[in-house]
């Protein structure tokens, strides 16, 4: 019997080492319990690169009139050029436009001055006229090339100039 | 006998605990550090809180939400996309924070073989946050907050600004089509119509200030990280 008592104070005293040593940790701090807490969130934006843009050449009583349409779903800028005009005797063809949205730099090319929205058009052409008293009376060919290009911002106000291009308009959203 | 009513009181007393410390314990998950933590034991989250701030506003579950009526990022431009975390709680705590970035096709699957780095996050001027790269990959970056954010207080930000680098346009490939009139160039975009995605987690840790060996300790069994250094009350990172 008394055997038995000294097995059990033994066993008793263990748990009560365990229990002191469980106390002195919570105080002193040393213990595998601590406090934490998280939180999150998560969200996604389109990416789309393609782009798609018709030219809208108005014949005019035989001038040119050049009109853009973005018929793609991103912004881009655009640029003109005129092949066959050098060609022709001075004076031949001359041009009518709005300064505030066209203008011509050295490089040959008709620079739009605004960035065209996905789905816009430009907002008034570039008007190609041709003087029949100074013309030739063979047949002759104007070639309208058009060229755009996807806008990519520099900062949030000027725009980065892709290789060959002499001139951007100004950015800003 | 007098001996026995002590040492039963002092049983009774450790089981109490024990068994009040494990009941607690399994009410609350223990965050995904991405590392076990099995022996860990959250008592409670009431008195201990951070919050994800972004530009200004305290969100759950939605980030980018500025730029959900958007058809597509430009390239180049930086969005305004401010994060920073708040310390809502009682206690001091030790923040850090775990950013996913990844693409994702029209399926939204997440795409595999493409550069993340074409998704920059634009860290702020003067930051306070700092990656941890011995826990980060190309996809997954973790940031530590290096001082302890008090109960109350905001941090710094930990961005400034979401963008897309423009080198993105310059994975293409073309097509050629011959005709009578001329050739048709079509230009397919590796990266074109897929998302791009953002997720941030906050991390949060009680500091108990001016106890670094308790915050070192606290920071392993969370966080399960060696190599995030409690100095004073800061951390650094080796």
């Amino acid at each position: 019997m008394k055997k038995t008592m000294n097995k059990v104070t033994k066993i008793i005293a263990c748990l009560a080492l365990l229990a002191c040593t469980f106390l002195v940790c919570e105080k002193t701090g040393i213990t595998g319990a601590y406090f934490s807490d998280h939180t999150e969130a998560k969200g996604s934006v389109p990416l789309i690169l393609s782009y798609k843009t018709e030219l809208k050449e108005i014949d005019d009583e035989g001038n040119k009139n050049i009109g853009i349409k973005n018929t793609g779903e991103i912004d881009v800028i655009v640029r003109v050029r005129l092949f066959g005009v050098d060609a022709l005797p001075e004076g031949t063809v001359s041009y009518e436009y709005d300064e505030d949205l066209w203008v011509l730099e050295d490089d040959g090319y008709w620079y739009y001055k605004k960035i065209l929205p996905a789905g816009e058009q430009t907002e008034a052409g570039l008007k190609v006229i041709v003087d029949p008293d100074k013309a030739p009376e063979e047949d002759f060919e104007i070639t309208v090339v058009v060229e755009t290009e996807r806008v990519v911002y520099e900062t949030e106000t000027t725009l980065v100039k892709p290789d060959g291009w002499t001139y951007v308009p100004e950015g800003g959203n | 006998m007098k001996r026995y009513v002590v040492l039963s009181i002092l049983v009774l007393s450790f089981l109490t605990m024990l068994f009040s410390g494990m009941k607690i314990s399994v009410t609350k998950a223990a965050p995904d550090t991405g590392k076990s933590v099995e022996h860990e034991t959250d008592l409670s989250t009431d008195l201990l809180s951070v919050v994800l701030i972004e530009n200004g506003e305290e969100t759950e579950d939605e980030l980018l939400s500025d730029l959900a009526d958007l058809d597509t990022m430009e390239l180049g431009l930086t969005y305004k996309e401010e994060i920073a975390a708040k310390n809502d709680g009682d206690y001091d705590e030790y923040v850090r924070a775990v950013v996913r970035k990844y693409f994702t096709d029209e399926e939204g699957k997440e795409t595999t073989d493409v550069d993340l780095d074409y998704i920059v996050l634009v860290p702020a001027d003067d930051s306070n946050w700092k990656i941890n790269r011995k826990e980060s990959t190309a996809e997954r970056t973790v940031y530590y907050l290096l001082s302890p954010l008090d109960a109350g207080e905001t941090s710094g930000l930990l961005f400034k600004g979401l963008r897309i680098d423009p080198a993105v346009k310059d994975e293409y490939k073309i097509d050629i089509d011959e005709t009578e009139t001329g050739k048709t160039y079509t230009y397919t975009y590796r990266y074109d119509g897929l998302d791009v995605n953002v997720e941030i987690e906050m991390q949060s840790v009680q500091c108990a200030k001016g106890k670094s060996e308790l915050n070192q300790a606290a920071i392993l069994s969370v966080w399960g990280v060696e190599n995030v250094k409690v100095s004073g009350d800061d951390l650094s990172i080796e």
